[in-house]
């Protein structure tokens, strides 16, 4: 697990119940503890910077509007991790009923690319790697990009990835397989992050999800 | 020397063998058919890149992200400042009230046209024994008139800290208050449930005001959700969506789904 441990030794848990009682300090700990991966998830998922931006400030606000409810059954990680996923899914229903930009303009800016954890990298590669991930991600199918998401970015089990999407488990794990199969297979052929050269040939077979074929089809 | 290569998998379970090692999610057989198949292996180290590429961080505007936080927090001095528990049964009264509120001038103003036409009339036909009787109408109406324009400005002008957080709260009463008229025009109030034993008893309700067209069909926030929705509801508090399967003409099972998680939260089979 990538989990790590946080500056602040409170977990997550006491956290809410401070937060539930009205504590606002831990509320503010709690979300900023959380908030860059919520936009990772939005921003993976939206492969749209300022859409992303807007979903992660509707994710917050349901959040904090919705604290009272959160009775603690999940984490609170995969409960916000779920309230993101459906803002974004709301999101991209809204987005297919209005014209689409091209994909150039939907980036982030080469000043935000160079901020943080990617000043030490060559402007060219971090635009070019940037760009062919999220490439590749917008050409996933939208279940297969969840899930990876979910997985990938988010960093939820398998369990709590059928929970949020409400599919079973079997479901979970050939979505991610197959999408894991698809992306790897773009990013190859860009050169980037799994080189193909030596590597067996990616046969990812149709679209459709093992688990969800009836019974005895191949 | 070459790799020894395992037992022929079919492409799709050799893909899924592989994203299940980098997830370690394997089953003692499905380790050891790993283990066995170079593919497979080299198909894990392939599915890792991705994931570590997938799992690099996003570079975050620290700017937008204080924002959105002062947000949040606003809305959470906002929320708990006014926060109460406000019962189904009081939403409904607080309708009522906005509903006498929002009538009463309009029958104020009616029972007094009213009133002044009794007059004129009582004027057209004097010179009998009418004139004490139309007097005592008129001041009968007239009192009436002010009765209902009073019972109608009362709660506005002597607001109770109940009603006033009310008035900022109740989201039901904001939903079928805000411009359309809906309150007026006969939109049932929404309804509640908080047990799994209520659920056969809201679907009734919600079937019968569907059938009586008081209550328009919902229109799901989630992209996708179990059953066919019949009905806005609150559940224990909460936005919530009712809806039924396998469908709306013959009801099996019935589910609760939570307006912001957009999954189950409760569910109940249907009798026959």
């Amino acid at each position: 697990m990538r989990r790590t441990g946080h500056a602040d030794e409170r977990d997550d848990r006491s956290l809410v119940t401070a937060a539930q009682g009205g504590d606002r300090a831990a509320l503010d700990l709690l979300l900023r503890r959380h908030y860059d991966r919520v936009h990772a998830v939005c921003r993976r998922m939206l492969h749209h910077d300022q859409d992303a931006a807007d979903a992660t400030q509707e994710v917050l606000l349901s959040a904090v509007r919705g604290l009272a409810r959160f009775d603690g059954s999940a984490a609170f990680g995969t409960w916000i991790y779920r309230i993101a996923v459906n803002a974004c899914l709301d999101e991209i229903r809204r987005r297919s009923r209005r014209p689409t930009a091209p994909l150039e303009a939907l980036e982030g800016s080469p000043d935000l690319l160079l901020s943080g954890d990617h000043r030490d990298v060559p402007f060219d590669r971090t635009v070019v790697d940037h760009l062919s991930l999220t490439s590749a991600l917008a050409e996933l199918p939208e279940e297969f990009r969840v899930a990876v998401v979910l997985r990938d970015v988010a960093d939820l089990d398998y369990a709590e990835i059928a929970a949020t999407l409400d599919v079973p488990i079997g479901t979970v794990r050939s979505r991610i397989a197959r999408g894991r199969a698809m992306l790897a297979r773009s990013l190859g052929a860009a050169g980037i992050g799994a080189d193909s050269s030596d590597a067996p040939e990616l046969r990812v077979g149709n679209q459709t999800d093992p688990a969800d074929r009836p019974k005895g089809q191949p | 020397m070459t790799t020894p290569t395992g037992p022929d998998l079919p492409p799709d379970a050799l893909v899924e063998l592989a994203s299940a090692v980098v997830d370690d999610a394997l089953t003692p057989a499905e380790r050891l058919e790993a283990e066995a198949s170079a593919e497979v292996r080299e198909l894990a180290e392939r599915f890792s890149a991705v994931r570590v590429r997938l799992g690099e961080p996003i570079p975050v505007d620290p700017s937008r992200r204080d924002t959105h936080l002062a947000a949040a927090l606003a809305a959470f001095a906002s929320d708990h400042e006014s926060a109460h528990v406000v019962s189904f049964e009081s939403a409904r009264d607080h309708l009522a009230r906005r509903r006498a509120r929002r009538l009463a001038p309009v029958l104020a103003a009616a029972a007094a046209l009213a009133a002044v036409g009794i007059v004129a009339g009582s004027l057209a036909g004097r010179g009998s024994d009418g004139t004490t009787v139309t007097a005592d109408a008129t001041a009968e109406v007239s009192a009436e008139a002010s009765s209902l324009a009073r019972s109608g400005e009362a709660p506005e002008v002597a607001t109770s800290p109940e009603t006033a957080a009310d008035d900022r709260l109740d989201p039901m009463a904001a939903a079928t208050s805000t411009g359309s008229g809906d309150a007026e025009a006969g939109t049932a109030p929404l309804l509640e449930g908080t047990a799994p034993t209520e659920i056969p008893a809201l679907v009734a309700a919600a079937l019968e005001e569907r059938a009586a067209a008081r209550q328009p069909t919902p229109e799901a926030s989630c992209a996708k959700v179990r059953g066919e929705p019949i009905a806005s509801i609150t559940w224990n508090g909460a936005a919530a969506l009712l809806t039924v399967a396998p469908s709306v003409d013959s009801p099996t099972e019935a589910f609760v789904i939570d307006s912001l998680t957009c999954s189950v939260i409760a569910s109940a089979t249907l009798g026959s």
